[in-house]
Order: structure tokens, then C-alpha cells, then sequence
């Protein structure tokens, strides 16, 4: 009796929800905020400073460091997610590894976090760390003192 | 920080700003370009950053 019920349930008319006859109404909206997290913070040779922000709820976060001495690196905290993946440091590209370019106001080093650490572009863009709020260090390897700011991007998809 | 050092950190920024004119690369002053010529000149003994310059009225874009 159970199966008879099930097959008529299967061949009853549908009516497709995104059909030409019955179109759904989508909007897809992007939205971008960029935000700045330090601003020309002085950081002295062969220190680092942190910094953490809270989550809005968006699709992907992107960080833009501006800094005018070299070696440097960030290191991401996407916690609780890291915890859960083991990755503490996950961007694309890799900034945690030792940066020996400077990046000014006008073109900063950019890069997206990620909730593993991934290869290429295309795992970074199918892995975006999302759910929670970030922290960072920033480290001025250098022999002198650096300027840095750091804003991140903000997309809702 | 006392007040006399205070004022020869704010005329030393102010020196970078009105020195400053538009290339390709950097078209406006931002205030990282500010600490950055600021801190070129070896003299930020104290490691005032942009929230220090706001504060004594600096206004330009992060």
C-alpha cells in the first residue's frame, strides 16, 4: 500500500518553480565594504602587532596590506574554523611565509582567507573562510621600522 | 610625549603634507604615505602611527 501511495505521489503533475510559466523572482546582489583594521600603524623592527575583526556575514574576506619594509609576513587566526581544519595561517597566496616585496597605499599585497591552505586560485575561490571573525599578526622582519595599514574586503555574494 | 615634542612631530608631518605633489603612482596623500615619509626620516623615536596624526589633525584618506 505504501508503494502504490509513493508512486502516485511521484507521477502527480509538478509545477516547475523556476519555469518560463512561473518565474521566480531572484535577485543576486554583490555588495563590497571595505574596512580599515590598522591605519599607518608604526611597527618597530623585528615586531609584529595583531589585529582581529568580527564577521557580517559575507562570502568571502579578502585582506589588503599596505607596507613599506621587507621581509614581512601575516599570519591569519580564522578561528574557530582553523581549529577545525588545522590551518592557522590560511590565505591565497601565502603571506605567511616570509614577503620580500614592499606594497604601498595605492597597489597593497591582496589576498583571500581561506579555510585550508590551498594551492591554486581555484581552491582558494572554493574555499573561502566563512562563519566567523579573523585576527592576524603582522611581522616587521625588517632592520628598520614599518608603516603598515590593513583593510579588508567584505563580499556578499 | 611633551607638548614641545608633540609640536615638532606636527610641524614635521605638516612639512610632508604641504611637500607633497601627485604622481602616477601615489595620486593623493594617504595617511599611510604620511608615517611611511614620516618614518623615512628615522626620526619616529616615539612610533606615532595614523591614529596619532588624526588625532592632531591630520585628515586623509587610510
Amino acid at each position: 500500500m505504501a508503494d502504490i501511495m509513493l508512486g502516485q505521489l511521484l507521477h502527480r503533475p509538478t509545477i516547475d518553480p523556476i519555469s518560463g510559466d512561473s518565474p521566480l523572482p531572484v535577485q543576486r546582489l554583490t555588495q563590497v565594504a571595505v574596512e580599515t583594521i590598522v591605519n599607518a600603524q608604526t611597527i618597530a623592527a623585528g615586531t609584529y602587532i595583531t589585529a582581529s575583526w568580527d564577521y557580517k556575514g559575507e562570502s568571502e574576506t579578502r585582506v589588503a596590506v599596505s607596507i613599506d619594509q621587507q621581509p614581512w609576513s601575516l599570519k591569519i587566526n580564522n578561528f574557530p574554523l582553523s581549529t577545525a581544519v588545522g590551518a592557522t595561517n590560511a590565505t591565497y597566496p601565502n603571506l605567511y611565509g616570509p614577503q620580500t616585496s614592499i606594497a604601498s597605499a595605492a597597489y597593497p599585497a591582496s589576498a583571500t582567507i581561506t579555510r585550508t591552505l590551498c594551492a591554486n586560485l581555484t581552491e582558494a575561490a572554493l574555499n573561502p573562510a566563512v562563519g566567523a571573525g579573523a585576527a592576524c599578526r603582522i611581522s616587521n622582519d625588517a632592520a628598520v621600522a614599518a608603516t603598515c595599514t590593513l583593510k579588508i574586503i567584505r563580499i556578499w555574494r | 610625549m611633551t607638548a614641545e615634542r608633540e609640536q615638532q612631530i606636527v610641524s614635521a608631518l605638516r612639512a610632508i603634507v604641504d611637500a607633497f605633489e601627485p604622481t602616477g603612482d601615489v595620486p593623493e596623500l594617504t595617511m599611510w604615505d604620511l608615517i611611511s615619509r614620516y618614518n623615512a626620516t628615522r626620526q619616529n623615536a616615539e612610533l606615532i602611527g595614523g591614529d596619532w596624526a588624526a588625532e592632531h589633525g591630520f585628515d586623509l584618506p587610510a
